[in-house]
């Protein structure tokens, strides 16, 4: 399955070189969960940040059984902080 | 020690100026800056008075790290009773004053009554002068600081002051001082204007000492190393706080047009990759970071106007650079009024600091307008002929200028958006918490922030309490009046010790305890700093109550509680304020009326007041 995954703002870092403006489209097994893709794309396993699918937020309690599918739009968003 | 243990009380009314001992028995239940400044503001006058009442005190407080070796110590703090809010102000700020009034031998600087006319505070340590500041009322900051630096041929004299707006008591004017720090919030700097004070110059020369300066040096070694190496830390020097723009925009929490909307189309135009964007004609918006006095993190943005743009193009004295974007100026001008122009962003944000003026309020006033504007209570006739439609750029700097100079429509802007939407008839149309308008966080999306912002004791504000952590995690109202009630306690006690609030993206609470531990007499554990944030938040509590206020300002617009969100994470959600309250006021110790009760007032040692 395809999967559209962007980075916003400081976690440009993590995508792969192949991503445009911050957005890459990943390749990936059917049945893939949040967490494997945050660890294919090397994101931070010791740091909280958000992630959204299709819009939803995914909390870290759910990632590991929340699945992918096809054409799904996930979004890695860096920890909030005040500002 | 950590404090000077001397207190500077100057009662403007009968030009006295007297000196009186810390009273170390409240320094060691309210630590400084924020805490002793509410602890003596609390003693020192009548909460149900105006708040530009010449009975109104306005206190200038340092912390007892302010001046010290640690990272980040230029922090003071600026506690009142607000013009804005008719609450509690306590509005802190950075930059190289704080640490200055610190060297000068004062922890405090309290201000009393009203100058019989316009008047400005020289401070060279024991010197203390009231002198008249004919020559520069009507001057802005930058103007003030100029003029006071050469008159008295010191350029390294340090000056906080108003500008126009701030004399003319527009109610959310700020305090500047360094030409681009300023406290705020909460309108501090239109009590200044109340007491006729355009300034306050400072020059000091005495240091400041600590209870063991060789665990203090070793502690402050360890806290700066820990903070070098914390990669969060890092984004912040070199994105700077506008780096939140793209997170707050992709989680669907940018309030925009008025919080009508929760993303804004226009983002990419005024983001950290627009400020570093290199364009055709070789400008730049951003020229480097800038840190305050002591800092080792450098967020501050140093910024300049493209020559060519429609605000500066004949304008040559704004071509120089000044305080570029950060994130709340960017969100209150950018989103919440539609507009996406970064040079015209900029250049309000360079007339907030040469006038004086909180650009969260601003921009929130500005948007409300805009809001009545295109519903049709409002016309060209009421607006000098400007169109105050969202997205007008042209309209964002001109009522800049207007409200800072105290012209116009920027008489109306002036009085925040509360009392303008009443003035209209709409007051549902006003996005405030006691007056004060919102920080760019929309509580649909963050519903811890939204308790934060409805129970803050100084009104709307994103930074007395820190629930992102839940937030992220959960967007309904559960299990979020613990972590609120926690982190407010927190940061209380960290906005008393003369460090900035920003250090916690690298450092515990236990970072802060050991600094000041080390630095000031008695045993400071982290249960004490609790603790004494905790008292403060009940005094602060107990200061809002005794002036009026009540449960009924514990709350947030329909808006926020009624419309939900239209897309973004949270698309479909609204604030769920009315479960979250009754849980926080009983994990306060507060009564179903937001009331602390006698248990808790005697644990904290505030049954007497």
């Amino acid at each position: 399955m395809l999967l559209k995954v962007k980075f916003v703002g400081t976690f440009a870092k993590y995508q792969p070189d192949s991503a445009e403006k911050g957005v890459a489209q990943v390749e990936a097994a059917d049945g893939f969960s949040v967490s494997q893709l945050a660890q294919l794309m090397k994101l931070p396993s010791d740091k909280p940040y958000m992630v959204s699918v299709n819009d939803q937020l995914v909390p870290s309690a759910q990632r590991d059984t929340r699945y992918l599918s096809d054409s799904d739009e996930i979004k890695f968003i860096p920890p909030l902080k005040g500002g | 020690m950590g404090w000077q243990q001397k207190v500077l009380r100057v009662n403007l009314t009968r030009g006295d100026v007297q000196t009186e001992p810390l009273n170390m028995e409240w320094a060691q239940e309210y630590l400084g800056e924020r805490g002793l400044g509410t602890k003596y503001l609390y003693e020192s006058m009548d909460p149900a008075v105006d708040a530009l009442d010449p009975a109104n005190v306005l206190i200038f407080a340092t912390g007892p790290l302010t001046g010290t070796m640690a990272s980040t110590s230029g922090r003071y703090a600026v506690v009142t009773k607000g013009a804005l809010t008719d609450a509690i102000a306590c509005s802190n700020s950075g930059g190289k004053f704080g640490a200055e009034l610190k060297f000068a031998g004062y922890d405090l600087l309290i201000l009393e009554g009203r100058a019989p006319q316009p008047s400005y505070l020289k401070i060279y340590d024991d010197s203390v002068e009231i002198i008249s500041a004919e020559e520069i009322w009507g001057k802005s900051v930058w103007e003030t600081e100029a003029y006071l630096k050469s008159h008295h041929q010191d350029p390294m004299m340090k000056v906080a002051s108003i500008g126009v707006a701030g004399e003319n008591c527009v109610r959310f004017a700020c305090v500047v001082n360094d030409l681009h720090r300023a406290a705020g919030r909460s309108g501090v700097g239109a009590v200044m204007g109340s007491k006729n004070l355009k300034a306050i110059a400072v020059r000091g020369t005495v240091g400041v000492t600590v209870d063991n300066p060789k665990r203090f040096m070793e502690v402050v070694k360890k806290t700066k190393a820990k903070l070098a190496a914390s990669g969060d830390v890092s984004e912040l020097t070199e994105y700077g706080t506008n780096a939140m723009i793209d997170m707050m925009q992709e989680f669907g929490g940018l309030p925009t047009r008025n919080f009508q909307d929760v993303q804004f189309e226009g983002v990419d135009k005024i983001n950290p990759s627009a400020m570093t964007e290199v364009r055709p004609n070789g400008h730049k918006n951003l020229l480097t970071n800038k840190a305050c006095f002591g800092c080792t993190i450098a967020c501050g943005r140093i910024s300049h106007i493209d020559k060519d743009h429609f605000t500066i193009s004949n304008r040559p004295e704004y071509w120089h650079a000044s305080g570029g974007l950060e994130y709340e100026t960017a969100f209150a001008f950018g989103p919440d009024c539609g507009v996406d122009d970064i040079d015209a962003l900029t250049f309000a944000g360079f007339i907030m600091n040469e006038q004086g003026m909180d650009p969260i309020s601003f921009g929130g006033t500005l948007a409300a307008a805009m809001e009545l504007y295109e519903r049709g209570v409002i016309t060209d006739a009421d607006t000098d002929g400007v169109p105050l439609e969202f997205g007008n750029a042209e309209a964002l700097t001109i009522m800049a200028e207007k409200t800072g100079k105290y012209e116009g429509f920027g008489k109306i802007l002036g009085l925040g958006s509360k009392r303008m939407c009443e003035k209209y008839g709409h007051p549902e149309l006003s996005m405030t918490v006691k007056g004060q308008e919102f920080a760019g966080y929309d509580s649909r999306a963050l519903q811890g922030m939204g308790l934060g912002y409805a129970t803050s004791s100084r009104g709307a504000c994103h930074m007395k309490h820190d629930v992102f952590g839940p937030d992220m995690e959960d967007q309904t109202g559960a299990g979020k009046a613990e972590p609120c009630k926690k982190s407010q306690d927190k940061i209380a006690a960290i906005d008393s010790t003369g460090l900035c609030w920003f250090t916690a993206s690298g450092w515990k609470i236990g970072d802060y305890q050991e600094q000041i531990d080390a630095a000031c007499d008695g045993d400071w554990s982290v249960q004490r700093l609790f603790q004494t944030g905790e008292r403060i938040w009940n005094l602060e509590r107990q200061f809002n109550l005794a002036a009026g206020l009540s449960k009924a300002d514990d709350s947030l617009p329909e808006r926020l509680l009624k419309d939900p969100a239209k897309s973004g994470t949270a698309k479909g959600k609204v604030n769920e304020l009315s479960r979250m309250l009754p849980e926080y006021y009983e994990v306060r110790g507060w009564n179903k009326d937001g009331v602390p009760t006698s248990e808790t007032l005697q644990r904290l040692g505030l049954a007497n007041g």
